[in-house]
C-alpha cells in the first residue's frame, strides 16, 4: 500500500503548543517508572536526619548582634502541621530494651502540634508528617522514625505515621548570618543542617497536590544562642570598657607628658599598641590625631606669647610634612611585625635620647646662609628670667634633614615626634629652649595633619578610638599644666623613661613574637 | 609697643587656629556623643568593634565594607562616619589656617614665606585628596 505522506500541523489543531515541535518535551517512560518506585517505601523511612556541620560564624557580629542574642528561630516552611504521638494513649507494645514503642492502632494516633523544643540547638527535633492527599498514598502507611535529639534518641518511638510527601524543614537560622559567615571567621561553631532523605522525586511528586495545604509556621527550637554563637556576648559588651580605658590612659599621658616635657604621642603609640587590643594600624592613626589635638589646642597661646615662631615653623614643617606623608604611606604598606619591631627599637632609642638630652644655650652667634635667606631669627622675651634673647638659627640645612627624618618616623609610627623636635631645634639649630618647645608643638600640628589624612583616607582611623584619646589628652594636658609647678619633674621624667623602655621592649617583643 | 610684621601674621594665625580648632573639637565631641550614645545609626556597630579593631586595616575594610578615600562622605548619616568627618575637621585645621593667613603673609612677609606656605598647602591638599593615600 503506497504511503500517502501529508504534513500535519499539530499546533494548529491545538494538539501541541505552537512553536518548534522539535523542542517539544515529552515524558520519559523510564523516568516515570522510576518515579513510581520512589513512591513506595520498603523500609522504615528516616524522613530526616541531623547532620552536625561546622560552620564559620561571626559575620553577624557586624550587623546582627541582636540576633545572636536572640533565641534561635526555626523557620518551618511548606508544612501543614507537625505531628507527634500521644505515646501513653496509643503505644501498645513497648520494647523495653530498645525503649522503642510500636503503635499498631494507626487510626488512634492523635496528632498534636509538635512544639519542637530542646535545650540546645544540637537537640534538633524533627517530627513532622503532613497529610497526603494522593490516592496512592492512602494505601501506604509506613513506620517513620521520629527523629529526636541525640539525648532523646534512646526513647525515640517508632510510630506509624502518614509519610510526609513533601516535608521540607528549613532550619533557617538567620540566613543573613549564614551568608555572612564566610566573611567572618573567628570561631567554629556547630550548626545544624536537616536533610530530607526522601528522594527528590518523591518530594517532587507530592508537591503539586499538597502545596495548597501548606502554611508557614515558625517554631522555636529553644536553642540557646550560646550553643551556636557563643562568640558574641562578652566581647561585644566590652567595647565601652576599652574606650573608657583609652580615655583614662590618654588623660594620664596628657598629665605626664606635660610634667616630663615630652610629647604625648611618643608615649601613646607604644603604650596603647603594647597593652591594648587595638591593631597597630589603628593605634598609629589615633596616635597622630592624639598628638595633633594636643598641639592644636596649645597653639594659639604659644603663638600669642611668642613661645612659638611661625616663621621658624613654616619651612621646617614643610620638610617634615612631606616626609611624614611618605612615612605614613610606607608604614601602612609595611608588614605589621616589621613596623612593630622598628617601633620598639625607635622607642628605646627615644628613651635614651630623653635620658641624655640636655639644654643648649640660645644661638646668638652668626646665622648660616640658609637661615639668613629664610630669616629664621626672632626675639624672645622670657618673663620668668626677665631677659630678652635675640636668636637666630644655625646648621639650618641639618635641621631640615633632621625634621625630614623625624617626620618620616612620625608618619610610619604615628608618633608626635616632639621628643626629637625639641633637641634638633635647641641643640642643632640653637633656638632657645622655650622657643624650641613651643615651635615643636606648632610643627607637630602641621606635620601630623598630612600624615593623619593618609590614615583617614586609608580607613585606618577609627573615630571610636580617636575621640576618647583626644578628649583624654586635652583634659590631661590642662591638669598637667596646673600641677607642673608642684611636681618634681625629674621623678616624672625618670618614670617616663622607664615607661618608654618597657613599652619599647614590649613592642619589640610583639613584633618578633617573643612577647606576644 | 611696636608690633613686628611677623607678629601680626602670627597673631592672625593664632586667632584662626583657636577658632577653627574649637569648632573642630566641639564638632568631634558632639558627633561622638551622638555616635556612642546610640542617637544615630552606625555603619559598624560599636558592639562589633572589639572583634574588628584587632584586625589589620585591610582586613577590617574587607569585613566591614568600609570605604576608603572620600567614600566616607556618603556615610555621614551614620554616627561613626559623622564622627570620622569631625575628626577629619581636626586634621583640616592647619589647612584652613594656612589658607587664612596666606594673603596677609604675602603682603607682609614677602614671596618666599608665602611660597613656603603655599607649598605646605599643596602638600596638605594632596594628602587630603587621597590621590596617593587611597590607593591600597
Amino acid at each position: 500500500m503506497p504511503e500517502n505522506e501529508i504534513e500535519v500541523d499539530l499546533a494548529a489543531s491545538r494538539l501541541v503548543a505552537p512553536g518548534n515541535v522539535g523542542d517539544l518535551q515529552m515524558a520519559d517512560a523510564r523516568e516515570q517508572a522510576f518515579d513510581r518506585i520512589g513512591e513506595i517505601a520498603f523500609h522504615h523511612l528516616h524522613v530526616e536526619q541531623i547532620v552536625l556541620k561546622t560552620r564559620i560564624s561571626g559575620a553577624d557580629f557586624v550587623q546582627h548582634l541582636h540576633r545572636l542574642r536572640a533565641r534561635a528561630q526555626e523557620a518551618v516552611r511548606h508544612r501543614m502541621h507537625a505531628e507527634g504521638l500521644d505515646e501513653n494513649a496509643h503505644s501498645l507494645l513497648i520494647e523495653a530494651l530498645r525503649r522503642v514503642r510500636k503503635v499498631r492502632d494507626i487510626s488512634g494516633v492523635q496528632r498534636r502540634r509538635f512544639g519542637a523544643r530542646g535545650d540546645h540547638t544540637g537537640h534538633q527535633v524533627k517530627a513532622g508528617a503532613s497529610r497526603r492527599t494522593r490516592i496512592l498514598d492512602r494505601a501506604l502507611e509506613v513506620l517513620a522514625k521520629a527523629l529526636l535529639a541525640s539525648r532523646q534518641a534512646g526513647g525515640a518511638p517508632l510510630v506509624p505515621l502518614r509519610l510526609a510527601r513533601r516535608h521540607v524543614v528549613q532550619h533557617d537560622l538567620d540566613p543573613g548570618f549564614a551568608r555572612r559567615a564566610r566573611h567572618f571567621g573567628r570561631r567554629e561553631v556547630v550548626g545544624i543542617l536537616v536533610l530530607d532523605r526522601a528522594e527528590p522525586s518523591l518530594a517532587r511528586s507530592g508537591e503539586a497536590l499538597q502545596k495548597s495545604h501548606f502554611g508557614k509556621e515558625g517554631r522555636d527550637v529553644g536553642g540557646k544562642s550560646e550553643h551556636r554563637v557563643s562568640i558574641a556576648p562578652k566581647m561585644a559588651e566590652t567595647w565601652w570598657v576599652w574606650l573608657v580605658a583609652l580615655f583614662a590612659i590618654s588623660f594620664v599621658i596628657g598629665v605626664v607628658a606635660v610634667v616630663a616635657g615630652v610629647g604625648g604621642g611618643v608615649l601613646f603609640v607604644p603604650i596603647v599598641s603594647g597593652f591594648f587590643p587595638f591593631h597597630l594600624d589603628f593605634v598609629r592613626g589615633v596616635g597622630l590625631v592624639f598628638a595633633l589635638a594636643g598641639t592644636l589646642a596649645a597653639g594659639p597661646s604659644l603663638l600669642r606669647n611668642r613661645l612659638a615662631s611661625l616663621r621658624l615653623a613654616v619651612p621646617l614643617a614643610l620638610s617634615g610634612s612631606i616626609a611624614s606623608f611618605a612615612g605614613a604611606l610606607a608604614g601602612l604598606a609595611l608588614p605589621t611585625e616589621v613596623v612593630q619591631t622598628a617601633l620598639g627599637a625607635t622607642v628605646l632609642a627615644i628613651g635614651l635620647v630623653v635620658w641624655r638630652t640636655g639644654e643648649a644655650g640660645a644661638g646668638t652667634g652668626e646665622a648660616d646662609a640658609l637661615g639668613t635667606i629664610l630669616r629664621l631669627r626672632g626675639r624672645f622675651e622670657d618673663p620668668a628670667a626677665g631677659v630678652a634673647v635675640d636668636w637666630r638659627t644655625r646648621r639650618t640645612l641639618t635641621g631640615f634633614a633632621s625634621f625630614a627624618a623625624i617626620g618620616f618616623l612620625g608618619g610610619v609610627f604615628g608618633l608626635g615626634a616632639g621628643f626629637a623636635n625639641v633637641p634638633v631645634l635647641n641643640l642643632v639649630m640653637s633656638a632657645p629652649l622655650k622657643v624650641a618647645v613651643g615651635t615643636s608643638g606648632l610643627i607637630i600640628s602641621i606635620v601630623n595633619s598630612s600624615a593623619a589624612w593618609v590614615y583617614i583616607q586609608r580607613g585606618a582611623l577609627l573615630p571610636a578610638l580617636a575621640v576618647p584619646a583626644i578628649l583624654g589628652v586635652m583634659l590631661g594636658s590642662r591638669l598637667g599644666a596646673s600641677v607642673l609647678a608642684r611636681t618634681p619633674a625629674f621623678v616624672v621624667r625618670r618614670v617616663v623613661i622607664a615607661v618608654l623602655l618597657v613599652a619599647g621592649a614590649r613592642a619589640i617583643g610583639r613584633g618578633t613574637g617573643l612577647w606576644p | 609697643m611696636a608690633v613686628s610684621r611677623e607678629q601680626v601674621v602670627q597673631e592672625l594665625y593664632a586667632r584662626w587656629l583657636g577658632a577653627v580648632a574649637l569648632i573642630a573639637f566641639s564638632a568631634a565631641l558632639l558627633a561622638f556623643i551622638l555616635y556612642a550614645g546610640g542617637f544615630l545609626p552606625t555603619f559598624v556597630p560599636l558592639e562589633a568593634l572589639p572583634a574588628l579593631w584587632r584586625l589589620p586595616v585591610g582586613e577590617y575594610l574587607a569585613r566591614t565594607g568600609a570605604p576608603v578615600g572620600w567614600g566616607w562622605l556618603r556615610l555621614l548619616s551614620y554616627g561613626d562616619y559623622l564622627s570620622l568627618g569631625c575628626v577629619a575637621l581636626v586634621a583640616a585645621v592647619t589647612l584652613v589656617c594656612y589658607l587664612a593667613v596666606l594673603p596677609m603673609l604675602l603682603k607682609l612677609e614677602g614671596r618666599l614665606q608665602a611660597a613656603l606656605v603655599a607649598a605646605q598647602i599643596i602638600v596638605l591638599l594632596i594628602a587630603a585628596s587621597g590621590a596617593l593615600a587611597a590607593a591600597p
